[in-house]
């Protein structure tokens, strides 16, 4: 363990190499579709700019700021000395394929770099042990979990995690009005930070850091509301996301006790609020805070917890909660291993000989875990005495 | 702090009290009739006398001749503000009973306030309960005759601080023979009774006379067949306690026995208040009526409040503020059989003001039905668990947050 952790600069460059190539070998969009996703939507955007417009929420959707965040990176392809066909006739490791992939898969490594470097430092700035900082770094980095859904299946949702660990790194220096801007940008590229807003309420002790911190959170989201003005979208087009992309809705998760309104996932969040307030040490810290709440919203979104991908989000802060409690070390570890076996991560999965007995198994066992991590954490995180 | 200068000043107080009084009368005159009050009407113009607990809506005042059935029925079709004088009077008159027990229920909060700690804190208790927006819309408004029982829970709760347990018993049995619910409250309080080493034949008077009352219910219930016990039906029961699909578990049944058990085995505390608002509350979480069915426990909410600290107070706040929520948009604002809302606006018919359009519009959008309505009904659950499990935690003396 303890080579492991000296030669720990080593392990990442040679790891930034296989994730290079990685990038160069595989084929475009590798085993699963959100990549080709993501190059369709950022090319759309940047056509849609050429054209002289803004880019409107009616036609991207949520997804909008994403699509933007990677539009440079599809331009800047456009303009290298290589065949441009159309997405839809592109062949795989041709010079096109190739320098697209490069491009478009561009922003995940530097974002997976970013992340990396975010997270030494904030359990750094926790712990005050550069060890401990190493084991949060390497997990996230080394993270066959992490790999498999960044560089195969293509999850942008890297960009938003790594600006929410920005706003926590932001939030550990006391930076309040950064903290507000980060965590705002965050929630506007991806819905997840969103629910972590209230769970932060604990950190905003002074009138001044509250302040601050709302706003902070004010600037991108009056950024956001005038952009949406000047692309002649309305909110009433805001209001009806849900109904055209139906598959937020899955957010919510079941109906409970076969209630018509009642779902799961909103009930879990506020369950898990009143917890932290009520029996929390108030001296906890906001990686803790995030975990819950992400891991709550989770637990109640969709059949069994939710997409694999989704679980991304926990990783990172997971990554920090095992580094600074290394006794829950076989927790992280059945838990990452269960995600990489989820159905819909499991690249084997296809192959198994009876998948309707593995589906339920192995996405419950995954559910099981999390629910258990979850467990842990407010166990760790309760007072002790009066 | 406004407040409080009419709850130091039993003066001041009483002249609140009166000012509230007089708004609520003047408002039930006008209102119009809502969806239950048209029940009832069509129960007593059809010749059959009320059930259960909608005996508190029998106008006795109302002297019913034939000449006057026609105007009884035509009201619910009426929007009040404004109409003749003698459906002004109808309206004040069917909302007059479930006033005086909304203003009984008051009284007995003070005098519980007086009995735990002081004639202030009583007064307090009074308020949260008058004053509420949530009480008024239940009782005089909407015309809930559950009030009786209510009554019967808050006066049932005095008795047992002032050491009563047999008079507590026997008020619960009065509440089950009107409306099932206060039954679940018996249980607790033999355990209260167990706990305080109340004497065994003391303990079995207490049973019998609380079951005396469950009888008398199955004495109106049963000339219906089975329907009133087995069937949801907001006359008795929102969800049955027993029956449902067969050969799977009824939640109620499971989680009630459970629920007595443990506090059975672990309730180490005398606590009278915790062991039936959490009782109350579980069983509003099991049988998961509409909104307005919160107004069970508000008098003991209006209780725990004024000793609770202040996360206490935050979740009790939002709590009645998603629930009104909910209730607003699920009865789609308060409509009433006139076309006109509670809140004494049109929201059917022709010519309707821009505002009325816009309502009726948010409220038949998909917003509301796929996000709105899931979001808000989910947080007043989870805000009711929450509230339930901070009561079933005073049981153990849980040490709190600094």
């Amino acid at each position: 363990m303890r080579n492991i952790l000296v030669h720990w600069r080593g392990i990442v460059y040679s790891f930034c190499g296989v994730k290079l190539l990685a990038i160069l070998l595989l084929p475009i969009g590798g085993l699963g579709e959100d990549f080709g996703n993501w190059t369709l939507g950022a090319s759309l955007v940047l056509h849609t700019i050429l054209a002289g417009k803004l880019p409107a929420l009616s036609t991207y959707g949520v997804y909008i700021g994403i699509e933007v965040v990677l539009m440079p990176f599809y331009w800047v392809w456009t303009l290298l000395p290589v065949e441009h066909p159309n997405l839809a006739n592109l062949t795989q490791h041709t010079p096109s394929a190739v320098s697209l992939a490069l491009m478009m898969k561009l922003p995940i490594l530097l974002c997976d770099i970013a992340t990396l470097i975010l997270l030494l430092r904030v359990v750094r700035r926790i712990t005050n042990s550069e060890e401990k900082s190493i084991v949060a770094g390497l997990t996230w980095f080394v993270n066959p979990f992490n790999f498999y859904m960044l560089y195969f299946f293509g999850a942008m949702d890297i960009i938003p995690i790594a600006v929410f660990l920005l706003a926590i790194s932001f939030e550990l220096d006391g930076r309040w009005f950064r903290w507000g801007v980060a965590t705002m940008l965050s929630g506007l590229l991806r819905l997840f930070a969103f629910a972590i807003y209230p769970f932060f309420i604990p950190l905003t002790r002074t009138k001044l850091s509250r302040g601050n911190f709302i706003l902070g959170s004010m600037i991108p989201l009056a950024f956001a509301v005038g952009l949406l003005y000047l692309s002649h979208d309305s909110l009433a087009i805001v209001f009806n996301i849900p109904a055209r992309q139906f598959w937020l809705l899955e957010f919510l998760g079941f109906n409970v006790l076969g209630l018509q309104f009642v779902r799961l996932s909103p009930v879990l969040v506020l369950f898990q609020l009143y917890v932290v307030f009520r029996f929390w040490r108030r001296d906890t810290n906001i990686v803790y805070l995030a975990s819950v709440s992400l891991l709550a919203l989770l637990l109640g979104a969709t059949l069994y917890g939710g997409e694999a991908q989704h679980f991304l989000w926990v990783s990172p802060l997971l990554s920090a909660c095992v580094a600074m409690r290394l006794e829950d070390s076989w927790v992280y570890a059945l838990t990452i291993f269960t995600a990489l076996t989820a159905p819909t991560v499991n690249p084997f999965y296809q192959w198994t000989p009876s998948p309707i007995l593995f589906d339920t198994f192995l996405a419950g066992a995954f559910y099981a875990m999390k629910a258990i991590y979850l467990l842990k954490l407010n166990l760790s995180n309760f007072q002790t005495s009066r | 702090m406004f407040l409080s200068i009419f709850i130091r000043s039993r003066n001041a107080y009483l002249i609140l009290v009166c000012a509230i009084a007089a708004l609520k009368l003047v408002l039930s005159a006008i209102a119009p009739a809502s969806f239950d009050l048209r029940d009832i009407i069509m129960l007593v113009a059809s010749g059959h006398a009320p059930i259960g607990p909608w005996f508190a809506l029998y106008p006795p005042l109302y002297n019913q001749t034939a000449s006057n059935v026609g105007q009884l029925q035509s009201w619910p079709l009426t929007a009040s503000l404004g109409a003749e004088p003698s459906i002004t009077m109808l309206s004040l008159l069917f909302r007059l009973p479930v006033f005086l027990f909304d203003l009984a229920t008051m009284i007995v909060l003070i005098c519980i306030g007086r009995k735990m700690k002081s004639p202030a804190e009583g007064r307090l208790m009074g308020l949260v309960w008058f004053l509420n927006p949530f009480s008024f819309f239940g009782v005089e408004l909407l015309g809930l005759p559950d009030v009786v029982c209510i009554f019967l829970i808050a006066l049932s709760l005095l008795l047992l601080t002032s050491e009563r347990p047999l008079f507590s018993a026997a008020t619960l049995g009065l509440g089950a023979f009107v409306k099932l619910f206060p039954i679940f409250l018996l249980p607790p309080l033999l355990v209260y009774m167990h706990l305080n080493r109340s004497p065994r034949k003391l303990l079995l008077s207490a049973t019998a006379i609380g079951l005396l009352g469950f009888l008398g219910y199955l004495a109106w219930v049963l000339p219906y067949g089975l329907e009133y016990l087995v069937t949801p039906t907001p006359v008795t029961q929102l969800v049955p306690f027993v029956g449902g699909i067969a050969n799977t578990v009824n939640s109620i049944t499971f989680g009630m026995l459970a629920f007595y058990c443990l506090m059975f085995i672990f309730m180490k505390r005398t606590a009278p208040l915790s062991m039936f608002l959490s009782t109350l509350l579980l069983y509003y979480l099991l049988a998961t009526p509409g909104p307005q069915y919160l107004i069970w426990v508000l008098p003991l909410i209006a209780v725990d409040v004024v000793f609770a600290d202040r996360l206490k107070v935050l979740i009790v706040s939002a709590l009645l503020a998603f629930v009104f929520a909910q209730w607003f948009l699920v009865s789609i604002a308060f409509l009433t059989p006139s076309g006109y809302s509670l809140l004494m606006f049109p929201l059917g018919g022709e010519s309707l003001p821009a505002y009325s359009v816009t309502i009726g519009n948010f409220l038949d959008s998909d917003l509301v039905s796929i996000i709105v309505l899931p979001l808000v009904s989910s947080a007043t659950f989870a805000f009711i668990l929450a509230y339930t499990v901070d009561q079933i935690r005073s049981w153990f003396s849980i040490p709190q947050t600094k």
